[in-house]
């Protein structure tokens, strides 16, 4: 049974990025003749060539008063500053938690209230404490990807083997030694699987914090034109967010790759 | 429409209806039109504003239901662009209150739907607040001010207005987009210099430190008019034109209830929206609800084939959102004197005597 | 035997469990002189893992003491090096970043330096020095485990099964070079297998135990390891009278420890 499935999987063996090509293709196509075909309506869907005119449309002239690189440029702002904020400060945290019980006991509760925590019910909280400037902003975005990487570390620690700490222990090891090339390298693919999480995350709030006091940035780009059902412009948007997102991503793994090359492979 | 039956029925009912709507869809027919068994559909998916406005009276007395001849399925919307997305996903029948701005991309956009009423001039009820700190006594005095207003509403659209009428751009004022309750909060800090909105936050941040500075009059005479408008899916209009008729009944003896006794009618509004008597009477007193009497007039929406002049604003204000890109393109004219509808609002003044 | 090395005196273990205080170990008396090869065998749950991590400071005694050259232990010192099952290697670490891990933390650079190449090239790794852990085959990784406990020079060498993962042939190469570190440098070692071949023919002391509670059952002197280290000779040792004499006792003893 095995063997009779290997080898009709050897011999139909595409590459997967053929198969994504295809699967990508596909939806093209059906995207092309469901709206230039007229199946669907533009305000439902808008066909490629009027999102084409609408991208052009944000690169040429803009979105209300600022050019469509702004808008990305800021939201990228945004989402790098909230994230690197967040998950440094909440990887500084999570490892201190997972080391320490006391710590943990401290935080534990902020951190696990903190994540489910649906942003936009501390919006107008942020706005009284921060105002509308982009701080308000950068904090909400600090504040989604915080306890992500926060429980992302300290699970990180936890899950350090034991052995491996009473090894070094028993070469003559420090605490601070252990906790430095023992416990933090341990925790790393964690860390970084915490780190993909939180920008995960950071981008979906993105929109979020950019209600607070718009004007600017993708997020709210797509949000105003959603207002008046540009679909256009939301597709736009949403194919940049949605792209920068994916670099994003792609560069944490390429790190990733680099630094913790040894990850699952022991 | 098929879905909304679709809560009370089998599944091979929902079946048998979605089949005939199918059908009625290829023979070119409105769906609801061959679905209607009886006069009054079983129930109105109405999307409408929890405000402090004689329409809560008939809400809260039932009389939408009764005189309409169906059961009201209430949606409470957040702003008029999610009135008008529900009619593009064609999951409401009538929207109470929708916005003139919002009314008119949706009709730009030929969302399936008509004007049939008008619930009230807004005129003074929505109006710029600014900070008496900030000493904002003249047009010229806001430059370099931060202004924020929610934007894609009427408030938005006037605020706009007021800056083109007074050749002030976005660069000289900082237009903000910020929601009723995060423009109340952004307030109390002094984050923000003045906002364009309409109460419960107009007048809270009245109390705080805000004084008006009147606009409404310069701008509603320079055509920057803005209401508050019923529209309903075409559809849905066809079909039941008798339910709507009775809907608008139950709007108009609310009217005349908040004219007759404004303490009573208060009272009843103060209820629904959560507030008391007193700011209910209060709210309602800035707007202008104007008569179904004079909506029928030219200076309205006009008697019924022959549009009045509010289609022209709604034209000027389409035109408006295309210059400031959210929308792509308006129609002429005609397009939205074809939009409204006033049959029912003739036929509602006729029956009510 | 008059001044021990190591020194087990009514040694008691107990765990709390929520049946009550597991009894680990119940008053084990043991000792040793520096340079014994000692094995320790027997059954599972005889506490003979619980001995090692005691003798390695990772567990305090519950009533008893352990004591290495006349001091009693009070946690892990760089003085035992351990070597476990799983080499327990660090994965971020080049070969030969984990044979210097001891000196590197104490701060020895240039006794690391040295010892790490003498070392690797006694085992065969030198090659390999610059690769990572999971480039090597499962032997390598734990000859390194053991080259890494060596470096930092212990005066004991604590080793928990650390064959009983391989396969029987890298097993016996391994016994072999092991055997042959043990006579250039006459280390104490302390070996916990399971098995009794393997003590048998490795230590000079063949410690058996028997489970719940564990204590000491018999402790045999032996000598087969001190007679050669001829490779050639392994097959007829393990295959002479004598030796499988002795095995059959032990084996033996834990079969009746087990009932």
């Amino acid at each position: 049974m095995t063997e009779a499935r290997a080898i009709t999987q050897g011999r139909s063996r595409l590459p997967e990025w053929a198969i994504t090509g295809v699967s990508v293709a596909v939806l093209i196509v059906a995207w092309v003749v469901a709206t230039d075909g007229g199946f669907v309506d533009d305000l439902f869907m808008p066909s490629p060539s009027s999102l084409w005119s609408g991208f052009m449309d944000l690169v040429v002239d803009g979105y209300k008063s600022r050019t469509i690189w702004e808008h990305a440029g800021l939201s990228l702002e945004r989402v790098l500053a909230g994230f690197v904020t967040g998950a440094i400060a909440g990887t500084v945290i999570g490892l201190a938690m997972g080391y320490n019980r006391v710590v943990e006991a401290c935080f534990s509760p902020f951190v696990e209230f903190l994540r489910p925590l649906p942003q936009l019910a501390y919006l107008v909280l942020l706005i009284v404490w921060f105002g509308i400037g982009e701080t308000a902003q950068i904090i909400l975005l600090f504040l989604t990807a915080f306890p992500v990487s926060a429980i992302a570390a300290m699970d990180g620690v936890k899950s350090v083997s034991r052995q491996r700490v009473q090894v070094a222990r028993s070469l003559g090891a420090s605490d601070w030694q252990i906790f430095r090339f023992v416990v933090f390298p341990s925790a790393l693919p964690e860390i970084f699987t915490g780190a993909r999480l939180a920008i995960g995350v950071v981008y979906a709030t993105l929109i979020a914090a950019e209600i607070i006091a718009g004007s600017t940035g993708l997020g709210w780009v797509i949000l105003d034109a959603g207002r008046f059902l540009r679909s256009d412009y939301v597709f736009v948007g949403i194919l940049a967010i949605g792209l920068m997102g994916l670099s994003l991503d792609y560069m944490l793994v390429a790190i990733e790759h680099r630094i913790v090359h040894w990850a699952g492979r022991y | 429409m098929a879905e909304q039956a679709a809560g009370g029925m089998n599944r091979r009912t929902l079946v048998k209806t979605v089949v005939l709507s199918g059908a009625a869809l290829t023979a070119g027919l409105p769906a609801r039109a061959l679905l209607a068994a009886g006069k009054a559909p079983e129930t109105v998916r109405v999307s409408f504003f929890l405000e402090t406005k004689p329409t809560m009276i008939a809400k809260g007395e039932g009389w939408f239901d009764k005189l309409s001849g169906s059961k009201c399925a209430w949606t409470e919307a957040g702003s008029g662009a999610e009135i008008n997305a529900a009619f593009a996903g064609k999951s409401v029948d009538i929207g109470l209150a929708i916005g003139s701005s919002p009314t008119a991309s949706g009709i730009s956009q030929r969302l399936p739907y008509e004007l049939v009423g008008m619930v009230d001039n807004i005129g003074p009820a929505e109006e710029m607040v600014v900070r008496k700190v900030a000493n904002i006594k003249s047009v010229a005095d806001f430059k370099g001010k931060k202004v924020a207003t929610p934007f894609g509403s009427t408030s938005h659209f006037r605020l706009l207005g007021f800056l083109k009428v007074n050749n002030l751009t976005q660069k000289d004022v900082t237009v903000l987009d910020m929601k009723p309750d995060a423009e109340v909060a952004a307030w109390t800090r002094g984050d923000i210099d003045a906002v364009y909105v309409w109460s419960p936050a107009k007048a809270k941040m009245l109390e705080a430190g805000g004084e008006l500075f009147t606009t409404y009059k310069d701008l509603d005479a320079k055509g920057y008019v803005i209401a508050d408008l019923i529209v309903a899916g075409t559809e849905f209009s066809k079909a039941y034109p008798d339910a709507l008729t009775g809907f608008l009944v139950a709007y108009r003896n609310a009217l005349k209830m908040w004219q007759t006794s404004p303490d009573e009618a208060a009272a009843i509004v103060g209820k629904q929206a959560g507030v008391s008597a007193e700011v209910a009477k209060h709210d309602m007193e800035e707007y202008d609800f104007v008569p179904f009497e004079k909506q029928l007039t030219a200076e309205w929406l006009g008697p019924p084939g022959k549009a009045g002049k509010f289609a022209d604003v709604l034209k000027r204000t389409a035109d408006f959102l295309v210059e400031q890109k959210s929308i792509k393109s308006a129609p002429d004219l005609s397009a939205f004197q074809a939009a409204t509808n006033t049959t029912f609002l003739a036929q509602a003044v006729k029956a009510a005597g | 035997m008059n001044k021990p090395f190591v020194e087990f005196s009514n040694l008691t273990i107990e765990y709390p469990s929520r049946d009550g205080p597991v009894v680990a170990l119940a008053g084990v008396d043991l000792a040793f002189s520096a340079g014994d090869f000692v094995c320790i065998v027997g059954p599972s749950g005889c506490g003979k893992t619980t001995l090692m991590q005691t003798l390695a400071g990772f567990l305090a005694p519950t009533r008893g003491r352990v004591a290495l050259a006349g001091k009693p232990i009070t946690g892990p010192g760089p003085d035992r090096g351990v070597v476990f099952q799983q080499p327990a290697l660090f994965p971020w670490m080049t070969v030969s970043e984990n044979a210097g891990f001891g000196p590197m933390v104490r701060g020895l650079r240039r006794e690391r330096r040295e010892k790490v190449e003498y070392y690797l090239k006694l085992v065969g790794l030198w090659d390999f020095r610059n690769r990572y852990p999971y480039q090597l085959s499962g032997g390598m990784q734990q000859r390194l485990a053991i080259v890494r406990a060596l470096v930092n020079d212990p005066k004991v060498l604590l080793m928990d099964e650390p064959f009983g993962a391989l396969d029987a042939l890298t097993r016996e190469k391994m016994q072999e070079e092991l055997h042959s570190v043990w006579r250039r440098t006459s280390m104490t070692v302390v070996f916990i297998t399971h098995s009794v071949e393997e003590a048998v023919y490795l230590g000079t002391d063949v410690v058996v135990m028997s489970p719940r509670p564990g204590r000491i059952l018999e402790r045999l002197c032996v000598d087969f390891s001190r007679r050669t280290g001829e490779r050639d000779d392994i097959r007829s040792i393990k295959a002479s009278p004598e030796f499988v004499a002795t095995r059959e006792h032990v084996l033996g003893l834990i079969w009746a420890s087990a009932d």
